[in-house]
């Protein structure tokens, strides 16, 4: 046994590892909102410096992980950004988040020049992630995916410019996500669930949350720190995103959160293959005069960013590694100094909603609201809106109105009408193709602007229905993309210098905000299920019935019928129940009797002979 | 006029009119009745047919009767000047009639042997005597033009008293045996049959396989066969470091040019027959699903035997391959953690296994790797594993999941392949292996879908299925053609493309699409038209027919 053991210390040559060419890094950021929620942000980063030029790509893979890496080369996805959410972002209370999704799961992504079918690249990608996964992804068919022009763009090195053959957008705002979409993605995490910040990802807690959304970014960056254009060098990078909102005021009527309380884990080590791992709390306190809360144990250093409006914000900074190790246990809490005061929350600078209007089964429409609650600045965005096929979108209902930011915009009310100066638009086509509707707009300031458009209800065949058809059928949130408002108040790529984060340089040479709706639900005229057979058996009698006259009426004629001649079934089977009846009778009563009811039914024949004979009876011959 | 010389007088018209009304209603329900049956009901049985191509049913149960007759072919060269021709042409003779004796010739499987003996000619009288040794020998021989291609095995009957010292029969990692011989050379007969049957050709396995892909025997299964993966035309092998505790160690491989340096050799001979791709990937944090036992004779840990099975589960889903159909080779090296060092596997007599590894039958390997925790140094220590020793083992093992026979024969030496991993003549087995087992899988596919196509008559067949089908039949045949040809290649590639069209065509979800709608149910939903319009229909065509067969007796009285 030792000298098996001594073998292979001799062969293992301890040596130290060189040309490390990925690194992890994990970061957490957590703020506290004005209404006592608390918003957390996970991220971790893998970047990698290997290049589809390269050979050998994706074929040997250390922090990447490898099964998500053969899907991205197998179907030459140039960029990949899934989102799986449970629960909504709201806007006005919330205000930005740092990974903006919708509802539901939402996938879009590049691909590569190269890529000869992308439709079909779609499809495998499709269908390998939701297994991957667990969600229903495969549902992104061709009825509801789109390219869009002008919202998503590439946020990394892209090898075409961004023509839109090479996107794919799909969203499916119906889908449920839970555990078994948070453990897959727990997997891909190179310390999994067992070190470092993934062991905060307790799935009892994450979804116990008022919302919770994972994602899943994959891009091409420059390895050099050149901008896009003049990249040459390319690395790939992942980035693992897990956004929660916790509010811990429900539970104890305090505002105070730790750790311990919102996770149910403690952090006691650390990645040991991340290269950073840090946690960043905004300490920034909303009102003058002393912060509102204390954390503790301190954080090592506050470092302070400036706003684009020039405000300043203080960052509590961790570093994990000092931290923990050695039974030291990092359980980072928050201490409020007095109760939380509900006020009125103060809306971000720009926001949106979406409502469904009209009623009955037949017809109805969608209309959105967009906020520039800026006093003076004038700001561009991209509005877009998916209609699946069964809802028939009329663009000449298309309106676009401005309104006063204060006034109540109803449905009747009239604004400034403005034509939009370009639109995108691509007609839907039954069970193929969904509606696609792009407006590039400028919003004035302090305006509300109002997108509105009516839609007609198609019928689906029976069995396009899905289970539980009453439920009603969802319509994608509207993206409405801007860049990046002047009150954003989260750390920016601006910032990086300052905590060397990677986390807020997402946006690559332009920073974008891509603002997610409501979904809707609207109900479709849905028919009884056992119809097809009833409607079957009724028409066929129907066919049957009306077959039989016709029938009759061409191979018969009617013609007058002689009873005294031809006796019918009917005569004969009277004659044979008089036999009966008469025989009966004759054996019980006397002759008179007899002879009475003999009387009688002689009179009834001989009447109603003389009838037939009179009118003549229609027989058939 | 009263009312009796009316009647007289309407009486024979009105006749007249009844009779042309009658015959009338006769055509008219006749006519109907034509239209309902003759023109109705074929247009319904056309419109609701089921979509379904004729299959090429005839030439599959050829196929699945015929007999597969697989020849091999040998060449006897010999390097004696003194050994007469008519000698050698009787030794020819009776070699032919050696092998006709073993010959069995019931079997569905028939393996022929077809030598042909001659000496050598200039150019390998050079080649031998410029040889610098056995290996430089067999190379220079195999690189020569009389040298073809897969397939064909070179006796070499040298003299016994050779520079070269070859003093018993050698394989050589190429195609040529080596067997020394003296004047008594009808010695080499029993060594030339033996070499063939038993280790060049395998016949044993080669029928094995053959019966089990065609099912026709139900033996019980052996290690071999189990152990060795089935006909695919690509296997993917991951190469995988499973470091449970990063934090202590951190262990750096250099798999990229480990694959590069010991595998691209059986990569290039694989090329041609099997995609065969290689990745490799670090897990970090992940357990084997077995806690290992202390060691109560010696420090450290064992692992049973027994527990072994259990051991992939937990990591089983890192593994697998979203991207491919291919099976999954694995290799695992797994780092030992801290608190179970060190660790060793015992098989089920306690006994330690020297390699400390183990093989998973149609799954790949694991190796146990043992690295001491160093002391006085910063946590992570790194460690950079040497990939000699690990790849030797992945290796045997991959050429045992490959299906390759260890080489192990008492009586002969066989040149072992090392670094190439497999000698060109294993790698004319293995083709004559695949060969034979595709063209019985593909046979006994295409059979049992001809017989379940042919049972259920409601199944859609598809052109492109037709198609499928057909190329198989036609794949089939050509491979079969080429195998009595003995030209490996052009057999293998046809009886590879035979198996992956009959996959296809038993596999394809259109077959499937129309099966939960049974015959009695679709009638259940035509009775209430059929029967209120059949009745009347079929009734009126009766009477009908009864009408005008009465007309013609009462025309012929």
């Amino acid at each position: 046994m030792t000298g098996i053991v001594s073998i292979l210390i001799l062969l293992s040559v301890f040596l130290p590892v060189f040309c490390v060419d990925d690194g992890l890094k994990e970061e957490l950021y957590i703020k506290p909102l004005q209404n006592g929620h608390v918003y957390i942000h996970f991220q971790f980063t893998t970047l990698w410096n290997t290049s589809r030029d390269e050979p050998n790509f994706f074929e040997h893979f250390h922090l990447f992980p490898k099964p998500l890496g053969e899907v991205l080369k197998m179907w030459g996805v140039e960029e990949l950004h899934l989102s799986l959410t449970q629960g909504l972002w709201r806007w006005d209370k919330w205000d930005y988040p740092l990974q903006e999704a919708p509802p539901g799961a939402e996938l879009w992504a590049w691909f590569h020049k190269d890529t000869l079918d992308v439709d079909e690249a779609w499809k495998n990608l499709i269908n390998i992630l939701s297994g991957m996964f667990c969600a229903s992804l495969n549902f992104m068919d061709a009825a509801n995916t789109v390219a869009p022009k002008w919202s998503f763009r590439p946020e990394g090195v892209s090898s075409h410019g961004g023509f839109k053959q090479f996107i794919r957008y799909a969203s499916l705002p119906r889908e449920m996500v839970c555990t078994e979409n948070l453990t897959p993605w727990k997997k891909l995490l190179p310390c999994g669930a067992r070190s470092g910040l993934g062991v905060l990802s307790n799935a009892m807690k994450l979804y116990d949350a008022s919302y919770s959304s994972i994602g899943v970014h994959f891009r091409s960056v420059c390895r050099d720190n050149s901008t896009l254009s003049t990249c040459t060098k390319t690395s790939v990078e992942l980035r693992q995103t897990l956004s929660i909102v916790f509010e811990p005021v429900l539970s104890s009527k305090t505002q105070d959160w730790s750790f311990k309380r919102l996770f149910n884990r403690m952090l006691n080590n650390v990645c040991p293959l991340a290269e950073s791992s840090n946690i960043y709390v905004d300490t920034t306190n909303e009102r003058v005069g002393e912060p509102s809360f204390s954390l503790s144990p301190e954080a090592e250093r506050v470092e302070t960013f400036q706003t684009p409006t020039g405000q300043d914000r203080q960052l509590a900074v961790y570093n994990v590694e000092n931290y923990v190790g050695y039974n030291r246990v990092l359980n980072i809490a928050a201490k409020y100094r007095t109760n939380l005061e509900y006020k009125p929350p103060v809306p971000p600078m720009v926001s949106a909603h979406q409502f469904q209007t009209g009623y009955g089964q037949e017809k109805g429409g969608v209309l959105c609201l967009i906020y520039n609650r800026s006093p003076t600045q004038t700001i561009p965005v991209v509005y877009m809106q998916t209609l699946p096929w069964f809802l028939r979108l009329y663009v000449h209902t298309l309106t676009v109105e401005h309104f006063p930011v204060d006034m109540h915009v109803s449905v009747s009310a009239k604004g400034n009408v403005t034509r939009p100066s370009n639109l995108y638009y691509v007609p839907g086509r039954d069970h193929q193709q969904a509606y696609f509707l792009e407006i590039p707009l400028w919003l004035p300031p302090g305006t509300v602007t109002r997108i509105s458009f009516q839609f007609e209800r198609a019928l689906l065949k029976w069995t396009e229905y899905p289970p539980d058809a009453n439920h009603g059928f969802y319509v994608n949130s509207a993206v409405i993309t801007t860049p990046v408002p002047p009150d954003w108040s989260l750390p920016r790529f601006t910032e990086i210098k300052a905590v060397k984060s990677s986390m807020f340089s997402r946006f690559g040479d332009l920073a974008v905000l891509r603002i997610h709706t409501e979904h809707l639900l609207v109900l479709l005229p849905t028919p009884d299920f056992s119809m097809p057979y009833n409607v079957i058996c009724l028409a066929c009698t129907v066919i049957a019935i009306a077959f039989g006259s016709i029938h009759n009426l061409t191979t018969r004629r009617f013609v007058i019928y002689d009873p005294k001649i031809h006796k019918g079934i009917k005569d004969k089977l009277k004659a044979l129940l008089r036999r009966v009846f008469c025989k009966k009778s004759s054996s019980l009563d006397d002759g008179k009797k007899d002879q009475d009811a003999r009387g009688i039914s002689h009179h009834v024949r001989s009447d109603d002979e003389a009838f037939v004979e009179k009118s003549g009876q229609l027989k058939d011959s | 006029m009263s009312e009796s010389d009316r009647e007289k007088t309407v009486q024979p018209d009105v006749f007249t009119a009844f009779i042309q009304e009658k015959s009338t209603q006769v055509f008219a329900a006749l006519g109907v009745g034509f239209v309902c049956i003759v023109i109705g009901l074929p247009l319904w049985w056309k419109t609701t047919e089921v979509y379904r191509v004729p299959l090429p049913y005839q030439e599959i149960s050829t196929l699945t009767r015929a007999q597969v007759t697989c020849y091999v072919d040998f060449t006897l060269v010999v390097f004696n000047e003194d050994i007469q021709k008519p000698a050698l042409a009787n030794f020819g003779e009776n070699l032919k009639a050696e092998f006709e004796n073993l010959k069995s010739k019931l079997d569905a499987l028939q393996i022929d042997y077809r030598g042909q003996i001659r000496y050598r000619n200039e150019e390998e009288a050079t080649i031998f005597s410029k040889a610098a040794s056995k290996d430089d020998l067999d190379d220079s021989l195999a690189d020569g033009d009389s040298h073809p291609q897969h397939g064909h095995v070179y006796f070499m009957l040298v003299p016994e008293d050779n520079e070269l010292k070859i003093q018993n029969t050698w394989i050589g990692r190429r195609r040529n045996i080596f067997i020394p011989i003296n004047e008594h050379f009808d010695k080499a007969m029993p060594v030339i049959v033996h070499v063939l049957k038993d280790i060049v050709v395998n016949e044993v396995t080669l029928m094995k396989t053959f019966y089990t892909a065609k099912g026709l025997i139900l033996t019980k299964a052996d290690k071999e066969s189990m152990r060795s993966l089935g006909s695919h035309p690509g296997y993917d092998v991951t190469f995988t470091l499973l470091n449970p505790e990063p934090q202590v160690l951190s262990v750096d491989w250099d798999i990229k040019s480990a694959i590069q340096e010991y595998m691209s050799p059986m990569l290039d001979a694989f090329a041609q027959f099997a995609e065969i791709t290689v990745k490799s990937q670090y897990l970090h944090f992940t357990d084997l699903g077995v806690s290992p036992v202390k060691d109560v004779k010696s420090p450290g840990f064992k692992l049973k035997q027994d527990q072994l099975p259990h051991i992939i589960n937990p990591i089983e889903a890192y593994l697998n391959s979203h991207v491919s159909i291919n099976p999954n080779i694995n290799f695992v090296l797994y780092i030992t953690p801290r608190n179970h060092y060190p660790l060793k596997i015992y098989d089920n007599s306690d006994e330690l296994s020297p390699s400390n590894c183990f093989l998973s039958p149609r799954w790949g390997g694991i190796m146990i790797y043992n690295i001491p925790t160093p002391e006085n140094v910063s946590l992570p220590a790194e460690v950079k594993l040497d990939m000699k020793s690990i790849m030797e083992v992945f290796l045997s093992q991959l050429r045992l999941l490959l299906g390759l026979n260890p080489l192990n024969h008492f009586d002969v030496m066989i040149h072992q392949p090392g670094r190439a991993v497999i000698s060109d003549w294993e790698l004319d087995q293995w083709l004559r292996k695949r060969t034979l087992e595709n063209i019985a899988t593909s046979t006994s596919t295409l059979r049992s879908l001809a017989q379940l196509l042919g049972e259920i008559s409601n199944i859609v067949i598809k052109d492109d299925i037709a198609r499928e089908v057909e190329r198989a039949v036609s794949s089939v045949s050509k491979a079969q053609m080429y195998l009595q040809q003995s030209r490996l290649r052009e057999a293998f590639v046809f009886a590879r493309q035979a198996l992956l069209s009959s996959e296809k065509a038993f596999f394809d979800p259109s077959l499937l699409e129309l099966l939960y709608f049974p015959e009695d149910q679709k009638f259940a939903i035509y009775i209430p038209l059929f029967l209120p319009i059949s009745i009347p229909v079929i009734l009126s065509v009766i009477k009908s027919i009864k009408y005008l067969t009465r007309k013609e007796k009462h025309k012929i009285e």
